[in-house]
């Protein structure tokens, strides 16, 4: 009896277990209907809120479009193995695959790497909770490809999506000379991610940072170098070589960390032309431009070009200071070569005559003693 | 007073001629005097013609002249140090973007190092800038050897003997004094550089003051200046200058006069054989001067030991 009791009961359980636990175990999206039974009504918010979740809704339309429509819901949340199943949601994680090479590509799998070491990860780790993970800037259940204009991190997208967070900087941004034109549809203007990269944003002041004060002219000079861009746009493409040949630029490059850079004097976020009134680099704001590091400035900051070009039409003084040293040195060094070379073909001739005369003496006193 | 005493020894054969009186008779008395006086006349000459030899074959007998004096050593050994320190930390900031400079730059660990230096140079160069000015104007040394640095029309007829000698038109090269035109050149193209180095390099140094001053454009002038007159410095230097003192065949590998101050009787006979000349009729107006002013000498110490004595300020112990 007991022995039966026991057997009855196991089975009892087991049949039990199989009416109301449903196994999860075929990999086949199908499933995911048996999940958007529940999660695909707005009325599953309802419970959400009693029970201080947020949104538990999964709207279907974004979903199936998204990147991983074709992907099961159990793919990622990882921790509903039955149903129904446990209350407690886990965090899901995207480096489960994002992190490992052959299942997504090597270009994608390095982008989760190197978020890892960027600025969000840091704060995330130390604690902040509005720091973002991957789903704050690319969806959740709406993943799409970069490429597509919808995606919340296409170029047509990312300023928005990073100004969720950074609202003063976004509206710095709109203002600028690159945000105005990124609102007008332009592609060639630079968007948050163009200067600050994508995962690996880093903090400005971690000198590895693609806008720290060392890298940021190389950062600047990827558009404001290229002659194809700045062409479109009546921009000189010198001024990054200029900036380069300065003193700022030498110094800048070789690890002086407080030397005027790009930034320091044309701003970053709120960049202007200098035709503008309201810019930086206009020239009734230089005095204020180059007083942020210069003591008592005057007028005189004004008086010349900043980005020097030596050329008779650009700089007509200094091209003539520069032509004259140029001949000063050329000739001079000419003549003193010249006189250096004349001297040593004076010495060897009479070196010459020396050996000639000595032989002429030895043969002749070998003559007379015969 | 030395010169009334000098007047019977230069006018010794005028004095002895014009002594006897025609117009009064002649006493045996006076023939008497006029006959010590011619003697003694003929005992200076012959002292004088003595001392004359003596410091001929002194200073035939001496083997090094002194060229340079200890300050102007000192100033010497102060504007290369300076120069060497200047032109290292100076030309990779012009060259800047160059490989060597980019492996300078790693070797010192950025612009910091370079930037410190280069105005500790320059502290010194300046230094010695004015301590060559006030040197020059304060010192008998200084005024002998800027009078010598003068430029003069010999120079000019000294270049084109010279080409005409390089040329083999010629024998010899041009006879130098104590500066040739050659050193002349190496000095005032120092002058100038120290001039257009120090005015430009101070615009720079002290920016935002010359800047409350000057319009930028001055000082991009400054700058142009600064870095242009330094590769014609540098190159002069290691051209001209290198090429005089170091790599000269005579020279090489290098000349001491800069530490010891002095030249061979051999160099001074070949490349500066006025001065010798000049340096020799110095002595003798020196010891005649010398053996006028105590009468005694004058009057026979023949037998004194030859040198010692000679020379004065030239004198190489």
């Amino acid at each position: 009896m007991k022995r039966f009791l026991l057997v009855f009961s196991a089975l009892f359980l087991f049949l039990t277990a199989q009416v109301y636990s449903y196994p999860l175990r075929e990999k086949s999206v199908e499933d995911n209907k048996i999940c958007l039974a529940c999660h695909g009504t707005t009325d599953i918010n309802k419970k959400a809120k009693a029970a201080a979740y947020p949104s538990l809704y999964v709207n279907p339309r974004e979903f199936e479009p998204s990147i991983h429509g074709d992907r099961m819901c159990t793919e990622c949340h990882t921790y509903i193995t039955d149903i129904p199943h446990k209350k407690k949601a886990e965090k899901v994680e995207c480096g489960r695959c994002h992190y490992v090479k052959g299942i997504v590509p090597e270009t994608v799998s390095r982008k989760s790497a190197q978020y890892k070491e960027s600025v969000h990860q840091m704060a995330l780790k130390s604690g902040n909770p509005k720091a973002p993970s991957c789903q704050d800037c690319h969806g959740s259940h709406d993943v799409l490809n970069p490429a597509d204009p919808k995606s919340s991190v296409s170029f047509h997208n990312i300023p928005r999506t990073c100004g969720k967070c950074h609202l003063d900087i976004y509206s710095e941004y709109k203002e600028s000379i690159h945000g105005s034109a990124w609102l007008k549809g332009n592609t060639d203007v630079p968007v948050c991610t163009s200067c600050h990269g994508e995962h690996n944003i880093l903090a400005v002041k971690n000198q590895q940072s693609s806008v720290s004060s060392s890298k940021i002219p190389g950062t600047c000079s990827k558009c404001h170098a290229e002659e194809q861009i700045m062409k479109k746009y009546g921009i000189e493409a010198n001024k990054y070589e200029t900036y380069r040949e300065s003193f700022h630029g030498i110094a800048n490059k070789y690890g002086n960390l407080v030397v005027a850079n790009c930034a320091s004097c044309h701003g970053f976020h709120d960049i202007l032309p200098s035709s503008d009134p309201r810019s930086s680099v206009n020239r009734d704001n230089l005095v204020k431009t180059c007083g942020k590091c210069h003591a008592n400035p005057t007028e005189n900051v004004a008086k010349g070009k900043i980005h020097v070009v030596i050329s008779k039409k650009d700089s007509t003084i200094l091209y003539y200071v520069s032509e004259g040293f140029k001949w000063l040195t050329i000739c001079t060094i000419s003549a003193l070569v010249g006189h250096i070379l004349l001297d040593l073909f004076a010495r060897w001739r009479k070196r010459r005559a020396e050996i000639r005369a000595g032989r002429e003496k030895r043969t002749s006193g070998k003559q007379s003693e015969k | 007073m030395p010169d009334e005493k000098r007047e019977p020894q230069e006018n010794s054969p005028k004095n002895s001629g014009g002594k006897p009186d025609e117009q009064k008779p002649i006493t045996t008395a006076k023939v008497e005097a006029a006959v010590h006086l011619i003697v003694e006349e003929a005992k200076k000459k012959e002292t004088v013609k003595a001392i004359e030899e003596r410091v001929q074959t002194s200073l035939e007998e001496q083997k090094e002249f002194q060229r340079f004096s200890l300050l102007f050593r000192f100033q010497h050994f102060l504007l290369f140090s300076s120069c060497i320190i200047l032109i290292i930390t100076g030309l990779p900031i012009k060259f800047a973007h160059s490989g060597w400079a980019e492996a300078y730059f790693h070797l010192t660990g950025g612009i910091a190092f370079s930037r410190l230096f280069h105005r500790i140079g320059a502290s010194v160069l300046i230094f010695v800038g004015v301590f060559h000015v006030f040197y020059l104007a304060f010192t008998a040394d200084g005024r002998k050897n800027f009078f010598s640095f003068l430029p003069k029309i010999k120079d000019v007829t000294d270049v084109f003997d010279n080409l005409m000698y390089f040329f083999g038109f010629r024998k010899e090269g041009a006879r130098f004094g104590r500066f040739s035109y050659l050193e002349k050149f190496d000095y005032w193209a120092v002058y100038w550089g120290m001039v257009v180095m120090i005015l430009s390099g101070l615009i720079l140094w002290f920016e935002n003051q010359s800047m409350a001053l000057l319009p930028k454009y001055f000082l991009d002038m400054a700058l142009e200046a600064h870095s242009d007159e330094a590769l014609l410095a540098t190159l002069a230097i290691i051209i001209w200058h290198f090429y005089n003192v170091h790599f000269n065949p005579e020279k090489f590998p290098m000349s001491w006069t800069w530490y010891t101050g002095n030249i061979s009787r051999e160099e001074i006979l070949k490349h500066h054989p006025l001065e010798y000349e000049e340096l020799l009729k110095q002595r003798k107006l020196q010891e005649l001067q010398k053996a006028l002013e105590g009468k005694e000498e004058l009057n026979g110490n023949k037998d004194k030991p030859p040198g010692k004595n000679l020379g004065g300020v030239e004198e190489k112990g």
